[in-house]
């Protein structure tokens, strides 16, 4: 039975993320994707999983150099694990909360003959295997160097593939106790998404102030580093034992460890087996709001479907968080840059300083267009801020999210081309204006009187934004799913979000690139800006008239 | 105020509706009757414009739902058999939206939501938001936001089921109110009971083929409904089925 509800979860979480099933490999009607379609989604996908990977290798090249020379090779595998805890803990928090406790399909197979722990089982197991993907793009580069480094033995490298299936077990447990909490927190007060909102802000502030300190702990293990080795393995006596199991093939350390990790994975298990029908189940009462008839306003209809999606984007605090937070990290920028001014003008200074240095004994023109770039930092704050405006993509679930309430939209008198503008239309006052603020208060920051570089920073980010949210529509247009368990899945693992930021991404970089390798050397950085925001205008119109014909059409068309 | 004229459907080697010809005019409460997979939310999902007929034509109200959508549309009203509200939204919000799409004035709209809200007894319920109501009241939601814009034709998908005694009533004199101001009602059931007593017409479907249409009398002759359908039932049934 577990195996089969295993496979209902997995193939679910596939489907919405679409790998697999018809989103990716199949056009509409059923068509197999052609190939340059195939070659456009997997490349973007494996330039994902490169750059992680290069970012992983570069951390953990820094730490083996430093743990193998001092002989703390049991150190390099301990902090790898936390990165391993920390990245799994916080990826599948949010995810185990939706897919344990909020399931759709709960109620269901609760009611049917199948044991509770069984149900639960299937859902943990497929956290863990997506906990599984994550571990993998950290392990793989540690392991790589390692290995390469000359200090791994047969019995080393057996307790690491040990510990590769073990770690995730504790940071499972944990992420599942988390969600309960959250979920017994969130189903006792009124406000319910203002409390989850705050937990969940909470969460991540924990996280990066970790993240935080983590370096820290590194830059300061170069000088005392002995001292800070017995104080870590002091304070967490499972990691040692984990890191000493594979630096010195030790595998009576790598049994030590193996209990450590089962034992709270498999009491976490059984505490949530035993509360899992209530927790499922129970509806904690809310205080009934009285209705009180109020004298009515007729709208106009797109205010009236832009309404509704501000309704269905608060009625979720994942949706908040998930939709935004690239707007928030905007605006924290954007006042920390104005507190952190001179800061920040002299740090870029200093920088341009030292690359015409560079650039005056080796001619290397790439590191010249570089500190041109930072002399006149319009480009480059615009497209920082693009890389901000990218983290949100909430047009790219606007269409999936309908699901089960397609019918409404299809039936009611209002053309196709309305709503998918409402929802694009969405998008913009959700990024739009904390990107705005951000670019007025970097102008009055960087720019001062020069107004080419003001209109610049202002025009160049708000036509990207428009680009994202037309473009992540008409990916959502084409691959809609609407037999989603869970409404986090279309948000949180949709293939057209992970499309539309990638594929956001890939342009900033693109023309990060193109104005660093050619364009460069024939004009300024400014003016390369400008050059790119006609391009950006150009695409916005195309996919705008894609949109109300095409888009619109294949909205009509899709099955209510 | 409904025609259609040899609509068909496939849905990819199924043929969900055969040529079906059948209209229904002003004043009349028409049945649409038919077993499980018979073909009848298939041709619904037509009239309204969620399913693009693969040949025919449907006209509402002299309007074709394929080349005039939007004015076919306005003087509709669809009901689905499970309607799938927006949960994130409160019963009022729901309504007013929905309000807000048909261009329905403020005074209009707050008499019909009071008037249907007190006769389902769902006043009371409106604050709450959509995901705490039981599938009856989403019923009776739907019904409310469906009667908001006065439609002159009304579609309706089971529209009896998971209503209590009390709200079905209530749902009939309705029904039969649209049709005696000159509207008129199309609706499928299983409950052969409702449409005999309810329906001025009625029409049969089996395996997306109409078997047999007309008024009650014309159809059912001295028979009753019940001992009509299965007889047809069993005529339209190939042979090596039964």
């Amino acid at each position: 039975m577990i195996r089969r509800l295993l496979a209902i979860n997995m193939r679910a979480l596939m489907s919405s993320a679409s790998l697999r099933g018809n989103a990716l490999s199949r056009r509409r009607g059923g068509a197999p994707r052609g190939a340059a379609g195939k070659i456009g989604v997997f490349g973007l996908v494996a330039f994902v999983i490169w750059a992680m990977l290069y970012f992983f290798y570069q951390i953990f090249s820094m730490m083996h150099d430093v743990l193998f020379a001092i002989d703390l090779g049991w150190l390099y595998f301990a902090l790898g694990a936390v990165i391993v805890f920390s990245l799994c803990v916080v990826t599948n928090i949010f995810n185990a909360q939706a897919q344990i406790f909020d399931a759709r399909d709960n109620e269901l197979l609760l009611s049917m003959p199948i044991r509770p722990s069984a149900i639960l089982t299937a859902r943990i197991l497929s956290l863990l295997a997506m906990e599984y993907a994550f571990e993998i793009l950290v392990a793989a580069p540690a392991f790589y160097l390692w290995l390469s480094g000359g200090h791994a033995s047969a019995v080393g490298v057996m307790c690491f593939v040990a510990g590769f299936v073990l770690l995730p077990l504790p940071a499972l447990a944990v992420s599942c106790l988390l969600a309960w909490i959250l979920s017994l927190l969130t189903s006792r007060f009124a406000r319910k998404n203002i409390t989850q909102l705050i937990i969940s802000l909470a969460f991540l502030v924990v996280y990066f102030k970790f993240a935080t300190s983590l370096q820290s702990f590194a830059a300061n293990l170069v000088q005392s580093g002995a001292a800070l080795a017995a104080a870590f393995r002091r304070a967490l006596p499972p990691l040692y034992f984990y890191g000493s199991s594979v630096a010195d093939g030790d595998p009576l350390r790598a049994l030590l460890f193996a209990l450590c990790a089962v034992l709270p994975f498999v009491l976490t298990v059984a505490l949530l087996s035993a509360n899992f029908i209530k927790s499922a189940t129970t509806k904690v009462g809310i205080k009934k709001r009285q209705y009180r008839e109020k004298a009515a306003r007729q709208s106009s209809v797109f205010g009236a479907l832009l309404r509704r999606e501000a309704a269905r984007y608060l009625s979720n605090a994942m949706f908040i968080l998930n939709m935004s937070l690239g707007s928030i990290f905007t605006l924290v920028a954007a006042v920390a840059l104005v507190v952190q001014r001179s800061a920040v003008v002299a740090q870029l200074l200093s920088i341009a300083a030292q690359l015409d240095i560079i650039t005056t004994i080796s001619e290397v023109p790439v590191l010249a267009r570089l500190g041109a770039a930072l002399y006149s930092p319009a480009l480059a704050v615009c497209l920082a801020l693009m890389m901000m405006a990218s983290m949100c993509c909430a047009s790219a679930a606007l269409v999936s999210l309908e699901g089960g309430t397609l019918w409404i939209l299809r039936s009611v008198p209002v053309p196709a081309r309305d709503v998918l503008l409402s929802k694009a239309g969405f998008h913009m006052v959700l990024v739009a204006p904390p990107v705005l603020i951000a670019s007025v208060l970097a102008s009055v920051s960087l720019f001062g009187g020069d107004i080419s570089s003001v209109a610049l920073a202002i025009i160049l980010p708000q036509l990207f934004i428009l680009l994202t949210a037309l473009g992540g529509l008409a990916l959502n247009l084409k691959m809609p799913r609407f037999d989603w368990l869970n409404e986090l899945q279309p948000v949180k693992q949709g293939a057209p979000i992970i499309l539309t930021s990638l594929g956001a991404m890939a342009l900033i970089l693109g023309a990060a690139l193109l104005y660093l390798l050619v364009a460069g050397q024939y004009m300024s950085p400014t003016s390369f800006g400008w050059l790119m925001a006609a391009a950006l205008a150009a695409l916005d119109i195309l996919l705008y008239r894609w949109m109300v014909t095409f888009g619109a059409r294949r909205f009509d068309s899709l099955a209510a | 105020m409904l025609k259609i004229e040899g609509l068909t459907k496939r849905f990819g080697d199924k043929l969900a509706v055969d040529n079906l010809t059948l209209s229904v005019n002003p004043g009349e409460l028409y049945g649409f009757i038919g077993h499980n997979g018979a073909g009848k939310s298939t041709t619904i999902k037509a009239i309204c414009g969620l399913l693009t007929p693969d040949a025919g034509e449907i006209t509402v109200g002299g309007y074709s739902i394929t080349r005039e959508p939007l004015e076919a549309k306005r003087l509709l009203a669809y009901l689905p058999d499970n309607p799938d509200l927006y949960n994130f939204m409160t019963g009022i919000k729901y309504l007013n939206f929905i309000a807000d799409v048909y261009g329905v004035p403020a005074v209009e709209r707050r008499e019909c939501i009071r008037e249907y809200g007190d006769l389902f007894e769902l006043t009371g319920e409106l604050a709450q938001p959509v995901s705490s109501y039981s599938h009856g009241m989403k019923q009776k939601l739907a019904l409310i936001s469906a009667l908001l814009h006065a439609p002159r034709l009304m579609i309706m998908d089971e529209p009896f089921v998971g209503l209590d005694p009390k709200a079905s009533k209530a749902v009939r004199d309705i029904l039969r109110g649209v049709c005696d101001n000159g509207g008129a009602v199309f609706f499928s059931t299983h409950v052969l009971e409702v449409a005999e007593k309810l329906c001025d017409r009625v029409a049969i479907i089996s395996r997306g083929r109409l078997v047999a249409s007309g008024g009650m009398e014309e159809v059912l002759g001295s028979e009753s409904l019940e001992d009509v359908f299965f007889e047809l039932e069993a005529r339209a049934t190939p042979s090596e089925m039964q």
